[in-house]
């Protein structure tokens, strides 16, 4: 037994996996999620960082294909499982000499990270800079599941953008679980936002909410970090202004009027509303609108503002009917 | 040169505290997992200059560390140790950029960008506040700095001083609120790319340069060796240690600054504030 056989023996024993999620995935997703907890490993926050792919829910073939091209460009030792498969992952059989062949791509590369083509336009300074095309999901961390976003970037700002639904369909997982929902949306929301402690705390109490346990006192402590936060305030203040006209035209809930922190702010108190057991707000979210809001309201952003954008609105997209 | 392995040992040691607040796997396991990771690249990458961004940044960590005096000794022996200092983290600037760019990879290159953005944000508050500690001992020499505070520490009466040079600190080694440049909003930033080797050899470095910059604080603001009982050496090492910890704890407890709200700052707030100290240092100096 050589020295590579023991050190991949020793890091065997907690892999990194990049978890993507199908839009009926988010009960797997949360399964995954609570897993990788109890056994204290991490996910990847992206693909190229390891070589272990959960994939949740049931891809349709837009999605499946997307995953696809992800999984061909991972580094090996690799092994694609199942969300119930975290104790049984068996690492395709890399021969010694992948080790060392330096570099040769294998595949295409993931579609999040290929530059591809530029081309040249003014910018919002009237410079002549390269544009750049760049997808935003569908396969990304703390993304919404079946999303694809195409941007045409000049340095990190967005030019233009058109909001994609790669997957659709199956049936909110929320339906009734409005505190949840939103601890959910808040965790990916903080991890986007780089606050990793608070984002596994909203995480913790999602889980715990989903089973049963009583959270209220954890989650007012939880609510005054967040609210307290300068910083974070500072960040999300003014960032994805969504006038109230919005509400008419494109027919989102007026939830979603305001900027990225008044989102936030909604949302705690939405959690804390419904965790006292009243007034779950009226109707479901007209998941499809908020995605049809999305290009305009990321358009002049940059890419960290975009993310937090998108993280803010949420959008379940297996409440929105599947389209042939 | 035992300084300098020292500083090797705090680096893991910071990476450890690290893996224990993120409830993750340590540093050894996480190391060994990288290692056996296979190479593969981004279609027409420039490898070359990827890798010598990854190696560049432990390398700067390293030289720098020869410079951090514990107790009254370092490995090089310089009067100019502020100096050397502050060019070796820059040299993280150019590891960075060069690791962003060799990809051909967006996000790693808005990784990148972000970098530039953050140093011209940092950099300047960061060399006032150096240059402070050394207006009042009247040298450029750490050891000097750290022997100059016998009564009271720089940090307690400069404390504007201080306060920027742990901010910058985090900021050079893009790390906790600063570490937008390796962001898991985008994915990983800067390192999205990095074949896990190199992957291993470039986070090295930043826990490195963490250390360093950990340990350049004791002889810049807490009175380098000074204390009762124990030895000097001890004394620096038990101070950089707490630093250490607190820049590493700091990590997770908040979000990620975004530099298009904090170059303004930066420049509208630090700069004045640690040039204000700056001048009432000077008028007490020179007093």
């Amino acid at each position: 037994m050589g020295l590579r056989e023991r050190l991949r023996g020793f890091a065997a024993r907690s892999p990194r996996p990049f978890v993507v999620s199908a839009a009926d995935g988010t009960g797997d997703r949360l399964a995954v999620e609570a897993g990788l907890r109890a056994r204290r490993w991490r996910p990847a926050v992206s693909p190229a960082e390891t070589g272990v792919l959960v994939v949740c829910g049931h891809p349709g073939e837009a999605l499946a294909e997307a995953i696809d091209v992800v999984w061909s460009a991972m580094p090996g030792p690799r092994a694609r499982i199942r969300p119930d498969e975290l104790d049984g992952i068996e690492p395709d059989g890399l021969e010694s000499d992948g080790l060392e062949s330096d570099g040769a791509p294998r595949g295409a590369a993931s579609p999040s990270d290929d530059v591809g083509m530029a081309d040249r336009a003014d910018d919002r300074d009237g410079l002549r800079l390269d544009v750049l095309h760049v997808p935003l999901g569908p396969v990304l961390a703390d993304w919404p599941a079946g999303l694809r976003l195409d941007l045409a970037l000049q340095g990190d700002v967005v030019q233009s953008a058109e909001a994609v639904i790669v997957d659709a369909g199956g049936g909110s997982f929320w339906a009734g679980r409005e505190a949840a929902r939103r601890l959910d949306g808040a965790a990916r929301f903080l991890r986007v936002a780089g606050w990793a402690d608070a984002a596994r705390r909203a995480a913790v109490l999602r889980d715990d909410v989903l089973d049963g346990r009583p959270v209220r006192d954890r989650f007012e402590a939880l609510e005054r970090t967040v609210r307290r936060s300068r910083l974070l305030r500072w960040m999300t203040r003014g960032v994805g202004n969504l006038a109230p006209d919005a509400v008419e035209r494109h027919g989102v809930p007026a939830w979603c009027v305001g900027d990225v922190a008044g989102r936030l702010d909604g949302w705690l108190r939405e959690i804390g509303a419904a965790l006292d057991g009243g007034g779950t707000p009226g109707g479901h979210d007209r998941d499809e609108a908020l995605v049809s809001v999305l290009p305009e309201l990321v358009t002049g952003a940059d890419l960290g503002q975009a993310r937090l954008i998108v993280a803010s609105l949420d959008p379940d997209l297996a409440a929105v009917t599947a389209r042939a | 040169m035992l300084e300098v392995v020292v500083l090797g040992v705090l680096a893991v040691a910071a990476a450890s505290l690290d893996a224990v607040l993120a409830g993750g796997p340590g540093p050894f396991r996480e190391a060994a997992r990288l290692l056996v990771l296979e190479r593969r690249t981004t279609p027409q990458a420039d490898r070359l200059l990827a890798r010598i961004g990854a190696i560049a940044l432990p390398l700067a960590a390293a030289l720098a560390a020869l410079v951090v005096p514990f107790g009254g000794h370092a490995a090089l022996d310089t009067r100019v140790g502020v100096v050397w200092f502050n060019a070796m983290e820059v040299v993280g600037w150019a590891a960075v950029w060069l690791v962003g760019w060799g990809a051909n990879s967006a996000f790693a290159l808005v990784g990148g960008y972000r970098f530039i953005a953050q140093g011209l944000a940092y950099e300047l508050p960061h060399m006032f506040a150096l240059i402070t500690a050394a207006l009042a001992a009247h040298s450029l020499d750490l050891r000097a700095i750290g022997a100059a505070q016998g009564g009271l520490w720089f940090g307690v009466w400069m404390p504007v001083a201080f306060a920027v040079y742990l901010v910058s600190a985090l900021a050079m080694a893009f790390w906790g609120p600063f570490g937008a440049p390796l962001g898991a909003d985008i994915a990983g930033g800067a390192a999205l790319e990095l074949p896990g080797p190199d992957r291993l050899v470039f986070l090295a470095g930043r826990y490195g340069l963490l250390a360093v910059a950990s340990a350049v604080a004791v002889p810049l603001f807490l009175g380098g060796g000074g204390g009762p009982v124990l030895p000097a050496w001890l004394w620096s090492l038990v101070k950089t240690c707490a630093v250490l910890a607190l820049l590493v704890w700091a990590r997770r407890r908040l979000p990620v600054l975004r530099m298009d709200r904090f170059v303004q700052a930066a420049w509208v707030v630090l700069i004045p504030a640690v040039l204000l100290q700056m001048l009432v240092v000077a008028v007490v100096v020179v007093d």
